[in-house]
């Protein structure tokens, strides 16, 4: 297939499946924004004001954290089971398997485009934001984001085609991500430099919640040689599972059909 | 004269088994068992044999979409394939025009090319206003005439049908069966598979009769699907003798 081709149809199905889910609802695309705002005033109910931890602002370095979050853990849980649903598609069609995961990545990619336009509206408006040349990294950082996101789904759609018991197992991940990822703390206040270093380093949706805050609050440019590195350690990731893909097509294919 | 200059493909020697999940129990099945015959180009091929054969995994073995365990099969040029059952592989949210957009990109068509054939799509499958409708308020029968609609009227070199014509209503299935007739006798490759005897020999030039996973017959239609019936009839009469006695 060629690559316009695949492109194609992921861009396709990601359309026609989001107009699809739209559909089912009665608030229809307004669930886009409804979702993640409903789980940002759940989190502050409970952290602001029923357990009264909140700092001044805290409401939205709060959503700055917990939006890039939602987007990464609905994604890999959406990316990473995919395949299954898909069993009578692929016992039907020859097609490269990574479209089911990459459809589903997308999906949430368009998703979450809107929800940061309204999300970067509402700090400039409501949070004290203010937009300046800076505001231009979250292009890159979006992109690096969207590259961890797809550096983790597609092994983990692998692995669980190969042994669905891996699936189990997706809940935990996503939680030890919540808890690590500075969504509730400032990864900048932990006293030290030590464990500071290594989860700025070597957790990077750390690095990308504090990259997004960074930008939006701070008017602060992120690490950039930090972020080069991570884009190109996460295309490496993707580029060695395309090819994995690629090879295990029939097993992965039998494996999903025969289970 | 089918000589073998023109043998679209060659199936050697294939076998197929696999195994269920589990650390506890395993299960092994022979789904098919040393399976040779070729497929010249143009012509209708046959493959019957009763439920649970080996048929439809043989068809996804040719739709490459599963290989084969051992054995191969070999192809004189890299083709296009179809694989046409009913009712698998649509998005039930979608609507009948959404899906056969995608159906049709799946099966090797750009988007455009995809979009031009949309219309002639919808005017064969007869669902009218129905074709902006999800698939999930179709009945299995409007099913059925997207997918073979669908196929139909994608340019593929091979195009791979799993008893089709057996579950539309009647009228259209007249007319498909009509315009799988005018398909087979254009330049299109097909390779048709059922249970129904009867319904190979009035649409294939040879066949070959599977049953428990090996070629049991190959040849000629009449012949092959004479030697099938009778054995299904004599199943057919021990079935009925064991309910009496029974």
């Amino acid at each position: 297939m060629k690559l316009s081709q695949y492109i194609a149809l992921i861009d396709t199905q990601a359309r026609l499946n989001l107009k699809a889910n739209a559909a089912q609802t009665y608030l229809s695309y307004l669930w886009w924004l409804l979702e993640p705002l409903i789980y940002v005033a759940m989190f502050y109910l409970v952290i602001e004001v029923l357990l009264l931890r909140g700092q001044p602002g805290f409401f939205f370095f709060l959503i700055m954290g917990q939006i890039p979050f939602l987007w990464f853990a609905k994604s890999l849980t959406g990316g990473a089971c995919c395949l299954a649903g898909k069993r009578g598609l692929m016992a039907q069609t020859k097609i490269p398997i990574s479209i089911f995961p990459f459809t589903n990545i997308f999906e949430s990619l368009y998703k979450q485009l809107v929800v940061f336009v309204v999300l970067f509206l509402f700090m400039l408006v409501l949070g004290g934001s203010i937009i300046d040349w800076s505001w231009l990294w979250l292009i890159p950082l979006i992109a690096v984001n969207l590259f961890f996101i797809i550096a983790l789904t597609l092994p983990f759609t692998w692995i669980v085609a190969m042994i669905p018991d891996v699936q189990h197992t997706i809940p935990i991940v996503t939680l030890f991500f919540m808890f690590s990822s500075g969504i509730f703390f400032d990864v900048n206040d932990i006293e030290s430099q030590f464990y500071k270093d290594i989860l700025i380093t070597y957790q990077p949706l750390a690095f990308i919640i504090d990259g997004y805050r960074k930008i939006v609050i701070h008017n602060q440019v992120p690490d950039i040689k930090h972020l080069i590195i991570l884009g190109g350690v996460f295309l490496s990731i993707i580029a060695f599972w395309m090819w994995v893909f690629h090879k295990t097509q029939y097993i992965i294919t039998s494996k999903v059909i025969h289970s | 004269m089918k000589t073998s200059k023109n043998i679209l493909l060659e199936v050697k020697n294939v076998s197929l088994t696999y195994s269920s999940l589990g650390f506890f129990s395993r299960f092994k099945h022979h789904a098919l068992t040393d399976v040779s015959f070729s497929v010249y180009k143009g012509e209708t091929f046959g493959i019957m044999g009763r439920n649970g054969c080996g048929k439809s995994t043989l068809l996804q073995i040719l739709a490459d979409v599963i290989a084969p365990t051992t054995g191969y099969i070999e192809t004189s040029q890299k083709i296009t394939r179809a694989l046409l059952s009913v009712g698998l592989g649509f998005n039930l949210h979608l609507s009948g025009r959404d899906n056969a957009l995608i159906s049709a990109m799946l099966q090797g068509a750009t988007k455009k090319q995809a979009k031009q054939v949309l219309e002639s799509i919808k005017e064969f499958s007869e669902l009218g206003d129905f074709f902006e409708q999800p698939v999930k308020t179709y009945s299995s029968g409007m099913r059925s005439r997207l997918g073979f609609a669908t196929a139909l009227k994608t340019e593929v070199d091979l195009l791979l049908l799993d008893e089709t014509l057996s579950v539309g209503d009647a009228s259209f299935n007249k007319k498909a069966e009509q315009a799988m007739i005018d398909k087979f006798d254009s330049e299109q490759t097909v390779i048709f598979v059922s249970h129904n005897g009867e319904q190979v020999k009035r649409l294939c030039d040879r066949a070959i009769w599977i049953e428990k996973g090996k070629v049991i017959r190959e040849g000629d239609v009449e012949d092959v699907a004479d030697v099938y019936q009778v054995f299904m009839k004599k199943l057919k009469d021990k079935k009925a003798e064991e309910r009496r006695f029974g």
